[in-house]
């Protein structure tokens, strides 16, 4: 009843209606704006929080990062410095590597290599990869020799700079100047079995044992090392080569000479000689029984389940002087199949 | 009979209206003062909406250059000074997550000495080929000619368009 009269009242007297309604059309108004407004400066903040956030969690990850460039060595061919260098990530994220500079502080000239982004040198954390042989990167440096000294190093996808730590010098050296300049590297010790009458079968992976077959014939891949501490090239003739004998068969002496060997594996004639640059490792071939030529190694069955020593003798020259090294140390197993 | 009752009704009120000039002028002051109001409102709703829009506007602009600049990385690979051809090359590398970053200024500065310098290209990686600006992952070579060093320790900042800085270090 009394709701009943107050409606009719206002409807009677409707003086200030217009006020009120204007009143509340107008904070309608203004708190539709100001509520706009409002969550739009809330959603562009939440961007921008985003952002800052994705931002630094970029910085942490390139702090984060972290590769260590060790074992490095570099060896000098025409105008093409090689770098080899062990990578190891122990950082917690992982990391991709897509140049390389290299500086020679003896000519102050420097150069990069670019490219080996599409080498996807990607490292998990503690994954480590190594850049040796034909892993090896090359930097173009007009001019630079083999004497020359330089400074090396990595950049990442995120901008870090990783410097290539050098191989200890002074050990290098002075194992050089007791046992010779090469150095041989066991770790990589192979032997070949042929693909056809003068092919290499799996080159230049071969198959990584100490033990060899008699049957059939054999070729033997041996990584060297110049460490001549002068820092001349080493080149090698046609005499260079793998001397086997075996105790128990007292007599019997087997030998394989070096031989150029195209990417393919297969092997070319006549021998031209292969030279070393300073600090340079090569993967050597000896696989003849002729200097200079190519003839398979047959190896007799009165060898056949007997142990022998394997030695290297290396003969050539080094820079303008004569060379000649035997490295022993090798012993293999030869086995019937 | 219907549309008799109507029409005479219509007539009456007619007739109250025409007949009362009191009246007249009380309806038509109530529809200006409505119509002066309605428009009125209106008008301060549009101006306060194109107010709040070009708020949202600026701030968004403002926002989006913030966040372009905080998504912004460069690293500096490698600087040379050339004391031959008197010139510096710098060289960097946009390890950031947004493309085009132009350079907008470089500061060489040692001690309290500082120069700025916006006259120098931006070119490829091998220096050959000038480039406007660099996008993510790639790696450029800003050349600056016709500048004489010392020997020293010298800080160089790099200023991008976008307002970011980059610092780096150099020995010549």
């Amino acid at each position: 009843m009394i709701r009943l009269s107050w409606f009719r009242r206002f409807f009677k007297d409707s003086k200030g209606i217009s006020t009120a309604i204007g009143t509340v059309l107008l904070v309608l108004a203004m708190f539709v704006i100001s509520s706009n407004v409002f969550l739009f400066t809330i959603s562009q903040n939440t961007l921008y929080s985003q952002a800052a956030r994705e931002s630094h969690q970029t910085d942490a990850d390139r702090f984060n990062e972290k590769i260590i460039a060790s074992d490095g060595n570099y060896s000098v061919w025409g105008n093409t410095v090689k770098v080899e260098a062990t990578l190891t990530n122990v950082g917690a994220v992982a990391a991709q590597i897509i140049n390389l500079w290299v500086f020679d502080t003896t000519l102050q000239k420097y150069g990069f290599n670019d490219t080996i982004v599409s080498l996807n040198l990607n490292l998990n954390p503690g994954q480590i990869l190594y850049l040796r042989e034909a892993e090896a990167i090359t930097v173009s440096i007009p001019g630079a020799g083999s004497a020359d000294n330089f400074n090396a190093w990595f950049v990442t996808a995120r901008g870090n700079t990783v410097p290539v730590e050098k191989t200890e010098e002074v050990i290098i050296s002075q194992v050089a100047q007791g046992i010779g300049l090469m150095a041989l590297d066991f770790m990589t010790f192979r032997y070949f079995l042929y693909n056809g009458s003068s092919k290499l079968a799996n080159y230049p992976a071969g198959v990584r044992s100490y033990n060899v077959p008699r049957t059939p014939e054999i070729a033997f891949g041996i990584t060297l090392t110049n460490y001549d501490p002068l820092k001349r090239t080493i080149q090698l003739n046609q005499y260079a080569q793998v001397w086997v004998y075996f105790p128990k068969s007292p007599g019997t002496q087997l030998l394989w000479h070096i031989v150029n060997v195209q990417s393919d594996g297969t092997i070319t004639t006549p021998y031209s000689p292969i030279s070393l640059a300073y600090r340079q490792t090569r993967l050597l071939i000896f696989a003849s029984a002729v200097p200079g030529s190519f003839s398979k190694v047959s190896i007799p069955a009165a060898v056949k389940n007997l142990p022998c020593a394997l030695n290297l003798l290396l003969l050539g020259t080094v820079g303008s002087d004569d060379y000649g090294q035997n490295i022993p140390f090798v012993a293999l197993f030869v086995y019937e199949n | 009979m219907y549309i008799g009752r109507t029409h005479m009704l219509v007539r009456r009120i007619s007739k109250t209206i025409f007949n009362n000039k009191k009246a007249e002028s009380y309806v038509i002051s109530a529809v200006i003062l409505a119509g002066v109001s309605i428009a009125l409102g209106f008008a301060v709703l549009a101006w306060a909406q194109s107010r709040s829009s070009d708020y949202e506007s600026e701030l968004s602009e403002t926002m989006r250059d913030e966040t372009a600049k905080l998504r912004e990385r460069l690293a500096v690979e490698y600087v040379v000074y050339n004391n031959v051809t008197r010139e510096i090359k710098i060289y960097l590398l946009n390890w950031g997550t947004i493309d085009d970053v132009e350079i907008q200024t470089i500061h060489i500065r040692r001690d309290t000495w500082n120069l700025p310098i916006s006259t120098f290209t931006l070119k490829s990686l091998n220096c050959t080929q000038e480039i406007l600006d660099l996008d993510v992952g790639e790696e450029g070579c800003i050349v600056i000619p016709s500048i004489d060093l010392v020997g020293g320790y010298y800080y160089v900042r790099v200023v991008t368009v976008r307002g970011a800085v980059f610092d780096s270090t150099f020995v010549v």
